[in-house]
């Protein structure tokens, strides 16, 4: 696909770089937010829906920082009806404002296999993309953790091609 | 107390699951034929018409499917819905306005990173196993905007004619149009092949059928009777019925006895007839 392995280091280089800055970030400070989060989201950067994990990497006073990922599918069985799941993986990092009630800042990258008719043999094959996203809501959750509920503006630009405009909200637990 | 209105409860469930018997009667060896609408329908994220879709329909276990039948610029029957690629691909312009060549770079483009193509008909018959196990009927899209409409139609009709010689689909397919000037031009060329007319209400569509000698009549489940349906029956003309979605439409179409029934819920109608 176009564009594909371009995506594939830029997402590699973003992806090492916050790593390397978390690293710096936590010779010097401890978290004390919540740690883990579960949350299904219904729409965000898994299309209709995912199941995600996010984990606050370093926190201080009213700022959390974040790192996700989540795990989709559209069908189990591919068109041939045999077991052979799409699969959409978002990658995230975010960062979040305030205590209860947060704003959310983010971006990511979200993998898609899906399973389609080769051109050629008709057979089903795995397409291979990179997508990018970006988010910007709202959170709630206790600091001492508890339910979190989140609902955000998810814009997507699919194949690096396409901005699409996209929302999501997400129910789940923090702790 | 408890634990006898649970078994209760569970054997009314049980009662209430089992499938319902129907008696059929009609033209088609009093079987009714499921077919897909354009494959899976529009309720699932395979988009209407593609390769997959059209599969997935097939590989469920229909006896075939309804598919749009649109022409290129170059004279290329492709399968597509819309008026205008722009509706759900990232093409824009009308199918006739544009060859096959630019086409076959669409992507369709309606669902999150689902970039599946837009197939001609050659591509998908070739590789369609036991072909000739189908059913399918051409919903003749005729969007003649821009062209001479009785050049657009011999061209239309020659195209058909190739296919299915190619084929030997002559059997397999059921060509169902609105547009009598098109049946009309077609089947004084060639009256073997199996029209359906689709008719803004019965009475038009028996008069249509009966005049032009038609194979049946394609109608909308919400505008046709079972008494109308016999009525086509005992003049000889078959009856395809669309828009039957939910189980409980599905139910109410089934006891019409039609010959075909196309549906968006194409496991459910598997369920209920199979």
């Amino acid at each position: 696909m176009w564009h594909s392995k371009q995506l594939k280091y830029k997402f590699l280089i973003v992806i090492s770089l916050v790593i390397i800055n978390i690293k710096t970030f936590a010779q010097h400070d401890s978290v004390t937010a919540p740690v883990n989060y579960f949350y299904l989201e219904v729409g965000g950067a898994g299309g209709y829906g995912s199941f995600n994990y996010q984990r606050a990497i370093f926190s201080e006073n009213h700022l959390i920082f974040a790192l996700g990922i989540g795990l989709s599918t559209y069908h189990l069985k591919d068109y041939l009806n045999k077991i052979n799941p799409d699969i959409i993986v978002p990658f995230s990092v975010k960062i979040f404002y305030g205590t209860n009630h947060k704003i959310e800042l983010g971006a990511g990258e979200t993998y898609s296999s899906i399973v389609m008719a080769d051109p050629t043999e008709y057979t089903p094959k795995r397409k291979k993309n990179v997508h990018s996203f970006f988010s910007i809501g709202y959170q709630f959750n206790k600091t001492a953790g508890g339910i979190l509920f989140r609902v955000a503006y998810t814009p997507i630009i699919e194949f690096n091609a396409y901005y699409r405009h996209w929302a999501c909200i997400a129910l789940g637990f923090s702790f | 107390m408890k634990k006898t209105f649970i078994i209760i409860y569970f054997l009314f469930s049980i009662i209430s699951c089992k499938k319902e018997e129907y008696t059929i009667e009609n033209l088609n060896g009093n079987k009714i034929s499921a077919l897909g609408h354009a494959g899976m329908g529009f309720s699932t994220t395979y988009p209407v018409n593609s390769y997959e879709s059209i599969l997935k329909c097939l590989n469920l276990g229909a006896d075939g499917t309804e598919i749009d039948v649109q022409m290129t610029k170059d004279s290329v029957l492709i399968a597509f819905h819309d008026q205008d690629l722009s509706e759900n691909t990232n093409l824009k312009g009308g199918v006739n306005s544009l060859t096959w060549n630019e086409i076959k770079e669409a992507d369709y483009i309606q669902t999150h990173y689902l970039n599946y193509s837009i197939h001609s008909l050659d591509q998908l018959f070739s590789h369609i196993e036991n072909l000739h196990t189908y059913r399918f009927i051409f919903d003749c899209k005729l969007y003649t905007s821009g062209t001479n409409t009785n050049q657009f139609y011999t061209s239309y009709m020659n195209a058909v004619i190739a296919l299915m010689q190619k084929f030997k689909l002559q059997n397999n397919v059921y060509l169902a149009s609105s547009s009598t000037g098109f049946i009309s031009l077609f089947k004084n060329k060639n009256s073997d092949y199996k029209f359906l007319i689709n008719p803004l209400s019965f009475t038009a569509g028996f008069d249509t059928a009966l005049s032009f000698k038609l194979f049946g009549i394609q109608m909308s489940t919400n505008d046709i009777s079972r008494e109308q349906i016999k009525m086509a029956h005992d003049n000889n003309l078959w009856v395809s019925i669309w828009e039957t979605n939910s189980n409980k439409d599905q139910n109410k179409a089934i006891k019409k006895n039609p010959d075909f029934i196309i549906t968006d819920n194409v496991k459910g109608l598997i369920k209920l007839i199979k």
